[in-house]
């Protein structure tokens, strides 16, 4: 995306500085729930719950289990707020990385990692608009689903298990009834894929 | 898109797929113990990392959904009890905690430029690994004095839900070993086995997974490594 001048009318430059603004205030608050501020943790808690649980029902599809996945995922944020660093990563990108692994966490404690049917991964997004288009660029989304659908089935399939459902590739090869080294290197290949796919 | 750092070209194809297997969780908790501490060392490879994450975060994204309101409050209970102990002594031991992995990491990332092959370490020198993750929920510091065989544990943070904290060690290129179960509450000194010590000696990495009481059953590690850091000289 190219540098537009403050003044710009383009509406992508528009909301390019939108989200870079939505960015920075996040980054904000969520650095000042990391100095103890208790407040900004309930506007950080206020600003993000909904997007959070929202990750929280995909891992755990059922109300009660994605509601104590997302007491724990804000706990831990909460505790680890002094280790976000805005040069690194981005805000959004971290609160979300970092409920994810705490459900992935209590999903594996219980011995639960899902498989993810094979007919599911064609849907990996949903096709429901996002109520708050300022957390997340739309076009990523679509970029990424097109990517994924490229793909081939199984590839897709497996993918999304790890990531959504804490299947390592020792699971994957497990269910599958192949060798380790055959799932790895399937999966390799489709990751280089996705890659080139997602950079061009 | 603005947001995604550019990946940098000079990670190569296979480290590129590395870094993907960490973001999605596929990993053995060995390679992934392993894997966290380059991230802790490596910043090419970090930035990939991030790069993986901003790319598939839209993988994560539900339908937005407005939790119950009675979640605040657990939330907030949940913080009352993590004051109770997080007064700002501990709260600041635990930032310096961090930056001092940070420092440690930045050391152990020279030693690594310039000694690729595995570290080994003099017979009599202490030695000393900061276990943490980015997201994780542990934190320990463990030093070895391979004088008596004898390894100090000293918890920061362990939060392993119902499970119980198992330490590891992971020698370079090597499988998980364990060290047995540890005490996540005060700091426990643990005589190691010769062929722990040996191990020790040649330069491995520490690694935490939670795991039923009693430890892994047969001895392979089922839980995720929710800290690692491996360990060097002082």
């Amino acid at each position: 995306m190219t540098q537009a001048s403050p003044q710009s009318d383009d509406p992508a430059a528009f909301l390019a500085r939108r989200k870079a603004d939505d960015r920075a205030r996040l980054a904000k608050i969520l650095e000042s729930t990391g100095q103890g501020d208790r407040s900004a943790f309930e506007q950080l808690y206020a600003k993000t719950s909904a997007k959070l649980f929202g990750i929280c029902l995909r891992i755990f599809p059922e109300a009660q289990e994605a509601e104590d996945a997302l007491q724990d995922a804000y706990i831990t944020i909460w505790n680890r707020a002094a280790t976000f660093d805005a040069s690194r990563a981005s805000p959004i990108t971290w609160l979300a990385i970092v409920t994810r692994n705490r459900a992935i966490d209590r999903l594996r404690a219980r011995g639960k990692a899902q498989m993810a049917p094979i007919e599911a991964a064609e849907h990996i997004a949903d096709e429901t608009p996002l109520a708050d288009a300022q957390m997340l660029a739309r076009e990523d989304s679509a970029a990424l689903t097109g990517c994924i659908a490229a793909l081939e089935t199984r590839d897709a399939a497996f993918i999304r298990s790890a990531f959504l459902g804490g299947a390592t590739y020792a699971d994957l090869a497990a269910r599958d009834g192949v060798p380790l080294g055959t799932v790895k290197s399937r999966i390799r290949r489709a990751l280089m894929r996705l890659r080139e796919c997602l950079s061009g | 898109m603005s947001m995604t750092p550019l990946r940098p070209e000079a990670i190569p194809h296979e480290d590129s797929a590395l870094a993907a297997e960490l973001v999605l969780g596929l990993l053995s908790p060995a390679d992934e113990a392993q894997t966290r501490a380059r991230v802790a060392t490596d910043a090419a490879f970090a930035a990939d990392v991030a790069s993986w994450e901003d790319q598939l975060l839209p993988m994560l994204d539900g339908a937005d959904a407005q939790p119950p309101a009675h979640l605040w409050e657990r939330v907030r209970a949940g913080m009352g009890a993590e004051t109770g102990q997080n007064n700002d002594g501990k709260l600041r031991f635990w930032r310096g905690f961090s930056m001092a992995s940070t420092a440690v990491a930045l050391l152990l990332g020279i030693a690594m430029l310039n000694q690729p092959a595995p570290i080994a370490v003099t017979p009599t020198a202490p030695l000393i690994a900061a276990l943490g993750s980015e997201a994780g929920a542990a934190a320990m510091m463990a030093s070895y004095d391979p004088r008596d065989g004898m390894l100090m544990t000293m918890p920061v943070k362990m939060d392993m839900g119902p499970m119980y904290p198992e330490l590891w060690i992971i020698p370079v290129g090597g499988t998980a070993t364990s060290l047995g179960m540890i005490d996540p509450a005060k700091p426990t000194r643990h005589s190691l086995s010769p062929e722990h010590r040996r191990l020790m000696a040649m330069g491995a990495t520490l690694a935490i997974t939670p795991e039923p009481a009693g430890g892994a059953p047969g001895g392979k590690a089922t839980g995720p490594v929710v800290a690692s850091g491996t360990i060097t000289t002082i």
